[in-house]
C-alpha cells in the first residue's frame, strides 16, 4: 500500500462501543478483564434449530434512539451502531461544530434485516415490505451531522477489516484528516439458522482453539473508532490510544464457506500488513486472531500464524476475544481493533478463557492472568465467507522504535 | 481536501433485461421477458446452475467486462486483481425464503449450497474464484449510491496500490412479489441485472489502452431525519460538492438518477441552477434503494457509440442523504483508445454475455 506520510499517518482518537458487556468503553476493558461475558438463549420466536445461543448486548444498553431513519424503523443495529459513534467522538473530543466535516465508513452485514424478522410477528405469518438493510452508515451520518461522504461496506465477517483500510486511505491520501470507521451486526434468525444448517454453529459457547470447540457462537453489538491524522490529532492537542499503522486484504478466491487449508492469502495479508506498517514480526507482542471457534478456522489459523511468525508464535500471546463477546460478525474487526488500542494504551493483555487447548492448534493463549505486551504493535486478522482477509497492525504510541 | 481519485475503464459488461451490450444500456428499465438471459450462453460452461440469479448476472456481466478489456487482465497476476460491487437488494428474496423455511420447517431444511449467499456480500464474492481475483473482494451497500460508491472505492483503492485492475460495478435483484407488496412499491421499476466496469490507474502505462475514458467520484451526504427535508441545508451541501466537481468548468451532460424523496426533489431542483449551461437528463430512479441504474448510466455513456467526447456528469441520491457523482471525462486519443461501434441493432434479444 502507498504508504502516508508522517503527518498523514493515522491514529486512533477515539473509541466507542455497545456489546454484551454492556454499553461504554470503561465496563467493556474491565469485563474482559474479568472473563467476559457468557452466551445465553435468544428469545426470538420460530428459532427451530439447534444452536439457540448468543452473546447479547443486555436489554438496558441497547439505546431507545433513533427509532426511524428516512421512513425506514431501525432496529437494535443502527440504534448501538448510532451511540457508539457518539461515544467515540466525545471521546476524541471532536467538538459538535467539527462533525459536519467527518466522513462515515461502516461495516454491516445482515444490519437492519432484524427488522423485517420482528415484523413477521410472533405467529410468523408477517409479510413485511422489503427496505434495505445497510441503513446503520446513514443513522449514524444523520446523527453526528456529517456532511462528508458515507460509506457502508459489507463484507460479512471480515467487514470491519475492510472498513479500517477505507478509512486508513482516507487519511493517508489527505482526502480527509478524520474518519469515523466502525461497524455493527445484530441478532437475526436467518443468520444463526444458516451457520446452524452449515454445520458452523456451536450450541454452547464460543471456545476458540479448544479440543472440543464446536463452531461459533454470535454476539451483537457496535464498535466505532475515531481515526486521524497524526498532524491534525497534534494541532488539537490530544492523544492517540496507538496508530493503524498497516492494513492488508486478500482473497482466498477459492470456496465459498471453507477456508483455504493452505491459508496462502492468509499469510499473506498479515506479511503485507506488517510490513505496510513496516515493522518486522518481531515487533509484534499480540495478536488478536479471528479465531471463531470453528474447527477449521482456527487450525487453519494456527498455521498461518506459525508461518508468519515461526519459532516466535511459542512466545507470542494471542488474545481470543471472541470467547468473550462472541462472533460480532461485521462488527468483529473493530471490537478487535479498539481492544488492541486498549491493550496498546493501557499496556495490558487481559487473559484468555480457560480452555483445553487443541493440540492441533500450536499457538500460545495465556489463562493464567493478564499480561503485558512485551513489543509495540498488535496485529489482528478477520475472515469471511467468500475467503475474504483482512490483516491490520496497531503500533503503540510512545513506545521505543 | 483532495481531489478525488481517477481511474481508467478499459472494459464494460452490462447485463438487464433488453440490454446486452454497453452501449445500449441508457435505454429504459424493461420488464423481464421469459428466457430474457440464458445461462448456457451466458455462462458456458459447469458449476453455475444452482446459483441465484443475481450472482449469475453479475458473472455474466463481469466476463463480458473482462473478454472486452482484451489480453491485458489475464496478464495481471492474480494477487494483484480485485473486485467491488454495490448491491441493495441482491438476496432480498432470497432471505425472506430462508426465513419462512426456518420459521415452517426449521433450519435444518435450509439449501445449504445456497445458505452463503443470505450475506449479501456472497454475489460479488462469486467473482473471485470465477476470475482468480486474490487482492480482494468488497461490497458496498449504500442505498442508491452504492453503485457509484464501488466505483469511488475502486479509484481510491487503485491509487493506494491495494491492486492493478479492479471489476467494479453492480448487480441488483428485485425483492419478491410479496416483499413488494403496497401500492407505491408494487407497480415501481426495480433494478435487475449487472453492470461492471474493468478499471485500472489512471496512467495508461507503455503500450496499455486508454480505454473508454476515465472517472472519479465526488461524494456527499445531507444529514437530518428527513434527509433533504431542510432545502437549504441539502443546497448547501450538493453546492460545497458540485464547487469541486466544477471547479475547472461544468460538465457537458449531466444524468440525474433521482427518486421522489425530499433529497431527490431538492437535488433536481438545483441541478440546472447550477449547471444552466449543462445537458440535465432526469433519469428516474428504482425504488427499493436499487444501485445499479447509475452505473448503468456510467457504462452506457463510456459505450457512446463513436466515443466519449464531452464530459458528462452522473449523479445519484439516496433518501437516506446519500449524494455520489461520478465524473466521466474522455480518453487520450491513441493507441488503445476505445471507439465503440454504432449500434446496429442486430444483436439478438437474448444476451451472449459478452459484447458482440
Amino acid at each position: 500500500m502507498t504508504p502516508g506520510s508522517d503527518e498523514h499517518r493515522a491514529v486512533m482518537t477515539g473509541l466507542g462501543a455497545v456489546s454484551c458487556l454492556g454499553a461504554g468503553l470503561g465496563g467493556y476493558w474491565n469485563a474482559l478483564l474479568a472473563g467476559g461475558a457468557a452466551p445465553r438463549e435468544v428469545d426470538l420466536p420460530h428459532l427451530n434449530m439447534r444452536a439457540r445461543r448468543m452473546y447479547r448486548v443486555p436489554e438496558a444498553a441497547v439505546p431507545e434512539h433513533p427509532r426511524r431513519h428516512a421512513g425506514v424503523p431501525l432496529g437494535a443495529v443502527p440504534r448501538m451502531a448510532v451511540a457508539a459513534a457518539l461515544e467515540a467522538l466525545d471521546d476524541a473530543g471532536i467538538e459538535h461544530r467539527d462533525r459536519a466535516d467527518v466522513p462515515v465508513v461502516l461495516g454491516c452485514e445482515m444490519g437492519n434485516a432484524s427488522v423485517q424478522e420482528e415484523r413477521r410477528g410472533a405467529d410468523g405469518a408477517g409479510h413485511p415490505q422489503w427496505t434495505p438493510l445497510a441503513v446503520a452508515a446513514a443513522a449514524v451520518g444523520s446523527a453526528i451531522g456529517s456532511r462528508r461522504g458515507n460509506i457502508s461496506v459489507g463484507n460479512a465477517c471480515s467487514a470491519g477489516g475492510y472498513a479500517l483500510g477505507i478509512a486508513s486511505d482516507l487519511i493517508r491520501s489527505g482526502e480527509a484528516s478524520v474518519v469515523l470507521v466502525g461497524a455493527a451486526d445484530g441478532v437475526t434468525r436467518v443468520g444463526m439458522g444458516g451457520f446452524d444448517r452449515l454445520g458452523a454453529a456451536d450450541p454452547h459457547s464460543c471456545r476458540p482453539f479448544a479440543r472440543d470447540r464446536a463452531g461459533t457462537v454470535f454476539g451483537d453489538g457496535a464498535a466505532m473508532v475515531v481515526l486521524e491524522s497524526a498532524a491534525h490529532a497534534r494541532l488539537r492537542g490530544v492523544r492517540a490510544y496507538a496508530e493503524l499503522a498497516g492494513v492488508a486484504w486478500s482473497c482466498d478466491a477459492r470456496h465459498p464457506t471453507a477456508p483455504d487449508p493452505d491459508a496462502t492469502q492468509l499469510v499473506r495479508a498479515m506479511r503485507e500488513a506488517l510490513a505496510d506498517a513496516d515493522l518486522a514480526p518481531d515487533r509484534v507482542g499480540c495478536v488478536l486472531p479471528h479465531a471463531t471457534g470453528t474447527p477449521l478456522n482456527d487450525a487453519v489459523e494456527s498455521r498461518a500464524l506459525r508461518r508468519v511468525f515461526g519459532q516466535v508464535t511459542d512466545r507470542l500471546p494471542l488474545f481470543a476475544l471472541k470467547a468473550m463477546i462472541g462472533h460480532t460478525s461485521a462488527a468483529a474487526g473493530i471490537f478487535a481493533c479498539l481492544t488492541s488500542a486498549l491493550i496498546l494504551s493501557r499496556a495490558r493483555i487481559p487473559a484468555n478463557a480457560p480452555v483445553e487447548q487443541d493440540p492441533d492448534c500450536e499457538v500460545w493463549l495465556p489463562r493464567e492472568a493478564a499480561l503485558r505486551p512485551a513489543r509495540p504493535a498488535v496485529l489482528v486478522n478477520t475472515c469471511a465467507f467468500g475467503g475474504n482477509n483482512s490483516s491490520f497492525v496497531l503500533a503503540g504510541r510512545g513506545w521505543p522504535a | 481536501m483532495t481531489a478525488p481519485a481517477r481511474m481508467r475503464v478499459t472494459g464494460l459488461g452490462v447485463i438487464a433485461p433488453g440490454v446486452d451490450r454497453p452501449d445500449r444500456a441508457l435505454g429504459p428499465r424493461s420488464a423481464p421477458q421469459p428466457g430474457w438471459f440464458e445461462v448456457a450462453a451466458a455462462l458456458p460452461g459447469r458449476g453455475y446452475r444452482r446459483l441465484p440469479a443475481g450472482c449469475l448476472h453479475l458473472l455474466a456481466a463481469a466476463r463480458a467486462a473482462v473478454i472486452d478489456s482484451g489480453p491485458r487482465f489475464a496478464e495481471v497476476p492474480a494477487h494483484r486483481r480485485a473486485a467491488i460491487v454495490g448491491t441493495n437488494n441482491a438476496g432480498a428474496a432470497l432471505i425472506e425464503e430462508f426465513d419462512r423455511t426456518i420459521i415452517d420447517l426449521g433450519a435444518a431444511e435450509l439449501p445449504p449450497g445456497r445458505v452463503p449467499y443470505m450475506a449479501t456480500s456472497m454475489f460479488a464474492a462469486r467473482l473471485a474464484p470465477e476470475h482468480l481475483l486474490r487482492g480482494f473482494d468488497l461490497t458496498t451497500n449504500s442505498p442508491a449510491v452504492a453503485g457509484l460508491d464501488a466505483l469511488q472505492s475502486a479509484a481510491r483503492a487503485l491509487a493506494a496500490g491495494r491492486a492493478s485492475v479492479v471489476l467494479a460495478g453492480a448487480v441488483e435483484e428485485p425483492p419478491s412479489a410479496t416483499q413488494r407488496s403496497g401500492a407505491r412499491f408494487a407497480a415501481a421499476p426495480v433494478d435487475i441485472g449487472a453492470a461492471v466496469l474493468v478499471c485500472e490507474p489512471e496512467e495508461v502505462p507503455a503500450g496499455g489502452a486508454a480505454g473508454y475514458g476515465c472517472c472519479s467520484t465526488y461524494s456527499a451526504f445531507v444529514p437530518g431525519a428527513g434527509a433533504g427535508a431542510d432545502p437549504d441545508r441539502a443546497r448547501a451541501v450538493l453546492a460545497g460538492l458540485w464547487s469541486r466537481l466544477a471547479d475547472d468548468g461544468p460538465p457537458r451532460r449531466i444524468d440525474a438518477v433521482l427518486d421522489d424523496s425530499a433529497l431527490g426533489a431538492a437535488v433536481a431542483a438545483w441541478l440546472p441552477a447550477c449547471a444552466p449551461d449543462s445537458e440535465i437528463t432526469a433519469v428516474p430512479a428504482a425504488i427499493g434503494g436499487g444501485c445499479l441504474t447509475p452505473v448503468r448510466r456510467v457504462a452506457g455513456r463510456l459505450a457512446t457509440p463513436g466515443g466519449l467526447t464531452d464530459r458528462v456528469a452522473v449523479v445519484a441520491a439516496s433518501a437516506h442523504g446519500h449524494l455520489s457523482i461520478t465524473d466521466l471525462t474522455p480518453a487520450a486519443a491513441g493507441p488503445g483508445h476505445r471507439t465503440p461501434p454504432v449500434d446496429d441493432r442486430t444483436t439478438p434479444a437474448t444476451t451472449k454475455g459478452h459484447r458482440s
